[in-house]
């Protein structure tokens, strides 16, 4: 008897490992690298997806960059369908699709110009509620189209989705997950930035074989795209968006380069190594204002001047310099924010919340309008720590 | 006493009663209290800890009234045979209510994430077997088993180390922003969940040492508090005081976020795979409960062939209960405050009240 049951439970356990409704096999899976969110001008919204042609990777190893990808081939699929909704137009993708859509990989979304004008709340909605998309995938947003970027292509990385994220990794630039998109919309007291992308003509065809070769576009970030609420009113150049990570807090790596305090006409980079920012508000029932203070420490990478760096009354002239013109970044961004666009993308309403709870609740439904006229003044202090393998010029003639 | 013969050791009935209430807890506990206190959430936890605690020591000084008895057995001495049956019905229905809710939780995480095609009644069918296989071992199995998994919840402590740099403590500023109404009503849900250490009641009997009782359910609140805590915690110092209102289940989605040196994410199997062993174990112990109770009630010798027709009972009621996610989201955020704390402290209250004026005239212990 007890044999038998055994025998009977072990069959049973066997049948039911067999798997589930929900098994599918890799080869059923058309991964998604890349996603692009277009509005039509009929108010239809345009999904463009970045599909992985699997054909095209195979028998090559990790790391050899496009060198191992198959010649004459796409690398990946650039598909595109409009549809009333973000997930209508999916369904109609895979009317073109011959494999189950799949979003686990997608690594980035982006928006395009005219959606993101239009607001850019209710085409998120799909991909925070599907269990697939990563919370963790970076939002961006198209100068033009979402689609023309996504079918550009990427000279050292095997697609340009791939190039976007290495670049969003490396920190270079200003990258913003969804998730961190999300939570700015929903707060009172902040509203969303987000990195630029623009197609950028770039790169002279080098090599035997590659003189016909054309030049090709590839995607770069061009600075920030600034939200009022959900909608686009506007851009940042690259200048200004330094001022917008200075001012956020968000500035993890760079080089700010200055003229030299002795010799006007020569330049000095001093590389960031960590920085910290705090604002804090100041409030009397009438004006807000707000005191930015940052504090960056870093070393000197290049000097161009000749000064030499040891007498002591040197370097703080320099930190002095550098802290000026981080203030001056900061200023543009704030005068575009609070001025041409009118809208808190530094997540100063979170600050004054912090500080005048009470305040805050009749003033949070005009934030926008509030940090417009308040006033702010940035104090930076910059700490110069190491000044690279050398103390001063060693080319000098004596 | 001889339709169960196992025995609980003191650490094992703490542990029992935790999951009781923990296994899902965790899962939507954290939305319920930020919905209506935002960045203050954390504090109804604690408040309902304190209250917790104050339920569950009633039912302990109750239940140390009448020692060897369990909950259904001295509600018959309390308020007389018939009266007493009809309120152990009640909580038999209470208790079923209860599970049914957990079947539907433990649905609803599997069903819309990982497996979106698989039926419920699938899966549903696929966990109650081994649970009603416990059962049918006894209590000490159950204690036992629990005992495995609750190392499990150690794993869970580990994921919130891991989501350090997602945690943003700026999240929690400014302190005592939340009206005290507010406060109030995000207390409710996660005070109705702590009332569920009501189970002590029927637990006490089977406790190796009844009269450690009251330190008991001191550390299983603690335990809970802690767990609850750190669940709140984790979502609103990830998602910040507005976003986790929204989600089914933030612990869920906050482990989602953790990216690691490149290569350690997707680490959201692991919270299911707590949750499931939880998930199980919380439905075996309140199967245990109503087959138990039924059986005493009925005064029946064994509730060994009561298995069978409860576990198809819970699984039908789950379906009937709850026609879909959001109808049981909302059973919990609305009516499930009172149902629970009707049961779990009202009566429980006048219990003892009765008992006091019994228990001095007649002298009956």
């Amino acid at each position: 008897m007890k044999k038998k049951t055994a025998a009977l439970t072990a069959a049973l356990v066997l049948v039911l490992c067999g798997g589930c409704w929900d098994r599918r096999e890799l080869s059923e899976h058309a991964i998604i690298l890349g996603a692009g969110v277009d509005r039509r001008p009929d108010g239809a919204v345009e999904l463009t997806l970045q599909l992985v042609r699997p054909a095209a990777f195979a028998g090559g190893t990790e790391g050899g960059g496009a060198a191992n990808v198959s010649l004459g081939q796409n690398i990946v699929w650039v598909v595109s369908a409009a549809g009333e909704d973000v997930y209508d137009a999916q369904r109609n993708l895979a009317l073109q699709v011959p494999r189950h859509l799949y979003w686990g990989h997608n690594a980035l979304l982006v928006f395009g110009e005219e959606m993101a004008r239009h607001g850019v709340r209710e085409a998120t909605n799909f991909f925070h509620r599907h269990p697939q998309p990563r919370e963790t995938a970076w939002v961006m947003v198209a100068r033009g189209t979402a689609k023309k970027v996504l079918q550009s292509h990427s000279e050292l990385e095997k697609t340009s989705g791939q190039a976007i994220g290495f670049l969003a990794r490396a920190k270079a630039g200003h990258a913003v997950r969804f998730i961190d998109m999300i939570k700015d919309l929903a707060s009172p007291g902040a509203n969303p930035a987000l990195t630029r992308l623009e197609p950028v003509r770039q790169g002279e065809p080098q090599g035997p074989g590659m003189e016909e070769a054309p030049q090709h576009e590839e995607v770069v970030f061009t600075g920030e795209a600034v939200f009022k609420d959900d909608k686009l009113v506007g851009w940042l150049d690259r200048h200004e968006t330094r001022g917008l990570l200075w001012l956020r807090g968000e500035m993890k790596r760079g080089v700010v380069t200055v003229p030299s305090p002795t010799e006007p006409k020569k330049k000095i980079s001093f590389e960031i190594i960590r920085s910290k920012t705090k604002a804090e508000p100041f409030y009397d029932g009438k004006t807000i204002s707000f005191l930015v203070n940052i504090i960056t420490e870093g070393n000197l990478v290049e000097q161009q001047s000749k000064e030499n760096l040891i007498p002591p009354e040197v370097l703080p002239a320099l930190e002095k310099r550098l802290a000026e013109d981080i203030e001056k970044r900061c200023r543009m961004a704030l005068e575009k924010a609070q001025g041409e666009y009118g809208t808190d993308v530094f997540r100063f309403g979170e600050a004054f919340h912090r500080k005048y709870k009470k305040e805050w609740r009749t003033l949070k439904s005009r934030w926008n309008e509030e940090f417009t006229g308040a006033e702010i003044s940035v104090s930076a202090k910059v700490r110069i720590r190491n000044t690279g393998l050398l103390t001063k010029r060693a080319s000098l003639k004596k | 006493m001889s339709l169960e013969k196992g025995k609980i050791s003191s650490p094992q009935a703490v542990l029992l009663l935790a999951q009781a209430v923990l296994a899902t807890a965790v899962l939507t506990a954290p939305s319920l209290p930020i919905t209506y206190a935002a960045q203050d959430a954390w504090l109804c936890i604690l408040l309902a800890g304190a209250g917790g605690l104050a339920i569950s020591c009633l039912m302990v000084n109750l239940s140390l009234r009448f020692p060897g008895k369990t909950l259904f057995e001295y509600l018959e001495i309390v308020l007389g045979k018939v009266p007493g049956k009809i309120v152990s019905f009640f909580y038999l229905w209470f208790f079923l209510h209860i599970v049914t809710v957990v079947v539907r939780e433990f649905g609803a995480l599997l069903t819309p994430a990982f497996l979106p095609e698989t039926p419920l009644i699938a899966l549903l069918v696929l966990g109650m077997v081994p649970v009603a296989y416990m059962l049918w071992q006894g209590l000490e199995v159950l204690a036992r088993t629990n005992q495995i998994f609750a190392a499990l919840l150690v794993f869970g402590v580990a994921l919130v180390v891991l989501a350090i740099p997602n945690i943003k403590m700026t999240n929690f500023l400014p302190v005592f922003d939340a009206a005290p109404v507010d406060l109030l009503k995000g207390t409710l849900a996660p005070l109705a969940w702590f009332g569920e250490l009501i189970t002590v009641g029927v637990f006490l009997p089977y406790f190796s040492r009844p009269e450690d009782g009251y330190r008991i359910v001191a550390l299983a609140v603690g335990t809970i508090t802690f767990m609850l805590g750190l669940a709140v915690f984790l979502a609103i110092a990830v998602f910040g005081p507005i976003v986790p209102a929204s989600y089914l289940f933030p612990v869920f989605n906050a482990v989602r976020l953790i990216q690691l040196a490149n290569f350690i994410e997707r680490l959201e199997i692991l919270v299911v795979i707590i949750w499931v062993a939880g998930g199980l174990l919380k439905i075996g112990i309140f199967y245990w409960l109503i087959v138990l109770g039924a059986a005493q009630t009925l005064g029946l010798r064994t509730y060994r062939p009561l298995i069978l027709p409860v576990g198809l009972l819970i699984i039908s009621l789950s379906f009937i209960f709850h026609r879909s996610t959001l109808d049981m989201i909302r059973y919990i955020g609305l009516t499930w405050p009172f149902h629970g704390l009707t049961y779990e402290a009202l009566l429980p209250a006048l219990l003892l009240g009765i008992a006091m004026i019994k228990g001095k005239r007649g002298g009956k212990q």
